[in-house]
């Protein structure tokens, strides 16, 4: 008897809150379809977080490491452009570049006299050859660049600042930081300083506030005076 | 209350010139200190050309030295393997001037060129020169000065006609003929 009631029940039309249950069960699998996208979207979105965590974190992590390194770069031409020594050197191939430690770069001017550039620390970046993007390196830490003079010539030039951008296929060096010149001739303090390792031109650039200012030495000077 | 009020006016205007003599004597001897043979160079920009063993100043230059005081639009300093050449300064006009120590007066000159020769001490001025020292004015196509002895000689160029012209301050005899001064 109950059997049979309980098919009755089923072949009769449904009581009406019956019907009710039956639009709210219907309209919650129908939200349950509109949403299924969004839920898989939530759960996608820490996946891919945690990804690029691990990217980025790989990313901090050299590739390869290495200590009383040298290396010298070559023109397309065969010369050679620059070459760099480090006490340590840490190369992040994702990132191309490769950070330095205690780094000293010789650059060669047309007269093949050479720029010694020395700093605490640096960042060499590879350039781009396609888009003629120059190799950048950036120093940090006692900056120090000189050339001697020829050999008859008295002293040579230094120059002193805390932060430097080398372009050495350009042959230029940059900063915007305070700088010191010295020359057997003179002393010049700056803020800026623009530099051709070509030539040998230094152009003082002109800072909102500071000027270039020289001591020159009419007589004979040394540096230790 | 008036009285109190009007003599805080007088202390204000002495305090206020006080300080504008302090920090004048101040930038004055920040730009006298300089060792013996030393001459401080100041400019918006400079460019140093190691080829050339030059380097020139622009915008505003002051060069100084031993009380002494060239002002222009730019300055040129020519330096050779061992010694500074010569300084070249232009300007519309260039400005020199110099304290004089024993008669407490000034000397004077403006130039569209001023050229130091720092190794004879000697101060050439060419282009609408003019020097004035102790009341004279001294013009001329060129004026060559003797900064060491004070001393000057003018000529007129070579490629213009202008001659010397001076005038001359002359003593008073005594003192009741000031009328008679030129």
């Amino acid at each position: 008897m109950s059997d049979l009631n309980a098919s009755t029940k089923a072949a009769l039309p449904l009581p009406l809150h019956g019907r009710r249950g039956l639009v709210f069960a219907g309209s919650l699998a129908a939200l349950i379809f509109l949403f299924i996208p969004w839920f898989q979207n939530q759960q996608d979105t820490p996946t891919l977080a945690l990804d690029n965590e691990r990217e980025e974190a790989l990313a901090l992590q050299p590739s390869s490491t290495a200590s009383g390194v040298t290396w010298q770069v070559f023109s397309q031409t065969g010369q050679l452009s620059y070459e760099i020594s480090a006490s340590k050197l840490q190369q992040f191939s994702n990132e191309q570049f490769a950070t330095i430690v205690g780094p000293s770069i010789q650059v060669q001017d047309k007269e093949l006299r050479p720029w010694q550039i020395s700093a605490g620390q640096g960042k060499v970046s590879q350039g781009n050859q396609l888009s003629d993007q120059d190799d950048q390196i950036e120093l940090f830490e006692r900056v120090r660049i000189t050339q001697a003079q020829s050999q008859n010539a008295l002293g040579g030039i230094s120059i002193e600042t805390s932060k430097l951008s080398i372009y050495p296929n350009d042959k230029r060096a940059y900063t915007e930081e305070s700088v010191i010149v010295k020359h057997p001739r003179f002393i010049t303090r700056s803020n800026g300083l623009d530099l051709d390792l070509q030539t040998g031109t230094l152009r003082f650039i002109q800072g909102d506030i500071t000027r270039v200012v020289s001591k020159l030495f009419l007589h004979e000077h040394s540096e230790d005076s | 209350m008036n009285t109190h009020h009007q003599n805080h006016k007088p202390r204000g205007l002495v305090l206020t010139l006080v300080v504008a003599v302090a920090l004048t004597s101040i930038g004055w001897a920040e730009l006298t200190t300089d060792a013996a043979g030393e001459l401080t160079i100041e400019g918006d920009n400079a460019v140093f050309m190691q080829e050339a063993n030059r380097i020139e100043y622009s915008g505003n230059v002051v060069a100084v030295m031993d009380g002494m005081r060239i002002t222009g639009d730019k300055v040129a300093v020519q330096m050779t393997d061992d010694r500074i050449q010569q300084i070249v300064t232009t300007g519309e006009p260039a400005n020199f001037y110099q304290a004089t120590a024993e008669s407490g007066e000034a000397t004077t000159a403006s130039a569209t060129t001023i050229v130091f020769l720092p190794q004879t001490s000697i101060l050439e001025l060419t282009g609408a020169a003019a020097l004035r020292q102790a009341g004279n004015t001294v013009s001329s196509a060129v004026i060559r000065y003797d900064l060491a002895l004070g001393k000057l000689v003018a000529s007129g160029g070579e490629t213009t006609s202008e001659r010397v012209r001076m005038q001359l301050t002359l003593p008073s005899q005594s003192p009741n003929n000031e009328e008679a001064q030129p």
